[in-house]
């Protein structure tokens, strides 16, 4: 071996990832608890990979209110993510909340290559419980061309009896198939499907398909 | 992995190529390769990355970088200089090898994609040269006068793609780069080195790693103890730490 050789990880990589969380009245009580448990969990997860912790770098929207959508925790890099303690009330501006994203997201891979860093595909988390308040098909519009052309992939998740999966679907190009149930109130699954799924994104590279686990501990299977 | 033979013609030559940590995990084999032939005063010199998802891209990157290597040495002792190759001769150096990876894909039974590789090499005569690149890797140039020229990799937008040789678009992907003076040392990468051998954002050689590297192998008597050094360095565990990807470095430094 060559002796005095330096062995360190110069590399500046980011894999972007945007939660875009309903906190709608219906949401309130156990499953915004879970829902709060689960982000929780994901923190705690990204922190334990050290990989994972410099590289993935996090944004959480939430929409409820009236017919809002906010920041719930600005860009930040997995290591110095705090989850947030959603409270759920109000409506369900999906549309807004997406556009929100979707804006969010060019912003990001812009500081990105003023920056001279890499990244990889933003993944975007569109989960929902019911049925949208505002106009949200311009949104779900765009977020199929933003998807279409590569910008983007995104991930509708739709949760409990009351989500509306049509809907959902228009927000993907794969339509209602891009769609997942979640099973029960099962968010502790789902977002350890998530980080383990970033922990594998953040370390790909070129010609390697990403080997993701499945999604059935979390979704139900489509029929 | 192609024999690095001693050079005899002003350069010494030193390559390895060594698996990574995921494809040892997975029982994968090396799919990096390198080669390099010397022609008269000139130096050819290729790096070859093959694609994880591709079946045989481990045949496709020792098969491009070999043949390719040939075929360019081959012109330059047929009396081609560096501009002729960045005028043409280059791409068809290129298109042939590609040819002949379709046709050795054809008699297995298989597509030109799986064998997909990229492609990072140098052809260097004694005062001008010429990077030929496709997809990512690094190829560096230590220049006379102490500067570095970099052909950089292109992936597209995304860290975690890239362009292959086996890509329908593959002659709008290759690119040229002249190196327009005479060199000291030249470096090609694959991108399993990249993040400890180059400086952030790949603006240089990262030096901790390689000024300890190229001063060792500047020091060594034999070409294959040096390489035997430098594999094992690559191999070194600190590496996993870092990434999980096949590693091939490839120093040609003037004698």
């Amino acid at each position: 071996m060559i002796p005095d050789v330096a062995l360190v990880d110069n590399t500046e990589q980011r894999t972007p990832l945007v939660l875009v969380l309903d906190c709608s009245g219906s949401m309130a009580g156990e499953p915004v608890d879970l829902l709060n448990e689960g982000l929780a969990l994901l923190e705690q997860e990204l922190k334990h990979d050290v990989i994972a912790a410099k590289r993935v770098r996090i944004l959480v929207i939430q929409y409820g209110e009236h017919d809002e959508a906010m920041v719930a925790r600005n860009w930040c890099d997995a290591m110095d993510f705090t989850a947030p303690r959603l409270e759920a009330n109000g409506t369900t501006p999906t549309g807004a909340a997406v556009e929100l994203a979707l804006a969010e997201i060019e912003q990001e891979k812009l500081r990105f290559r003023q920056a001279g860093v890499a990244y990889t595909r933003p993944w975007l988390f569109l989960m929902s419980d019911g049925e949208p308040t505002d106009r949200w098909q311009h949104g779900a519009e765009q977020a199929r061309a933003a998807e279409q052309a590569n910008k983007v992939a995104i991930f509708p998740i739709a949760v409990g009896e009351g989500a509306n999966l049509d809907m959902l679907g228009q927000f993907s190009s794969r339509g209602e198939r891009g769609v997942k149930q979640l099973k029960g109130l099962q968010f502790r699954e789902l977002f350890l499907w998530l980080s383990a799924s970033m922990q594998v994104v953040s370390q790909s590279r070129p010609g390697a398909q990403a080997q993701l686990a499945s999604t059935d501990g979390w979704s139900v299977v489509p029929t | 992995m192609a024999a690095t033979d001693q050079a005899d013609n002003g350069w010494r030559v030193f390559g390895a190529s060594v698996v990574g940590k995921s494809h040892l995990d997975k029982g994968l084999p090396c799919q990096d390769a390198h080669a390099h032939v010397s022609a008269g005063e000139s130096l050819v010199a290729v790096v070859c990355d093959g694609a994880g998802s591709a079946r045989h891209s481990e045949l496709g990157a020792q098969f491009v970088a070999t043949t390719l290597a040939q075929a360019l040495a081959r012109r330059l002792e047929q009396g081609a200089g560096i501009a002729q190759l960045h005028d043409g001769m280059l791409m068809d150096c290129v298109a042939q090898v590609r040819g002949a990876l379709e046709e050795l894909a054809d008699n297995h039974g298989a597509v030109l994609d799986d064998y997909a590789t990229t492609v990072v090499g140098v052809v260097m005569g004694p005062s001008v040269g010429v990077f030929f690149h496709l997809g990512d890797g690094v190829g560096v140039a230590q220049l006379e006068n102490g500067s570095e020229l970099i052909s950089l990799p292109a992936n597209g937008e995304y860290a975690n793609e890239t362009y292959f040789l086996s890509g329908e678009r593959w002659r709008d992907q290759l690119r040229l780069l002249p190196i327009p003076r005479g060199v000291r040392g030249l470096v090609l990468m694959s991108d399993g080195c990249m993040p400890f051998a180059m400086s952030k954002h790949n603006a240089a050689l990262y030096a901790p790693f390689m000024s300890a590297v190229q001063n060792y192998l500047r020091g060594v008597d034999d070409v294959a103890a040096g390489n035997h050094a430098l594999a094992q360095t690559l191999l070194d565990p600190r590496t996993h730490q870092i990434t999980g990807d096949d590693k091939t470095l490839l120093l040609a430094l003037r004698a």
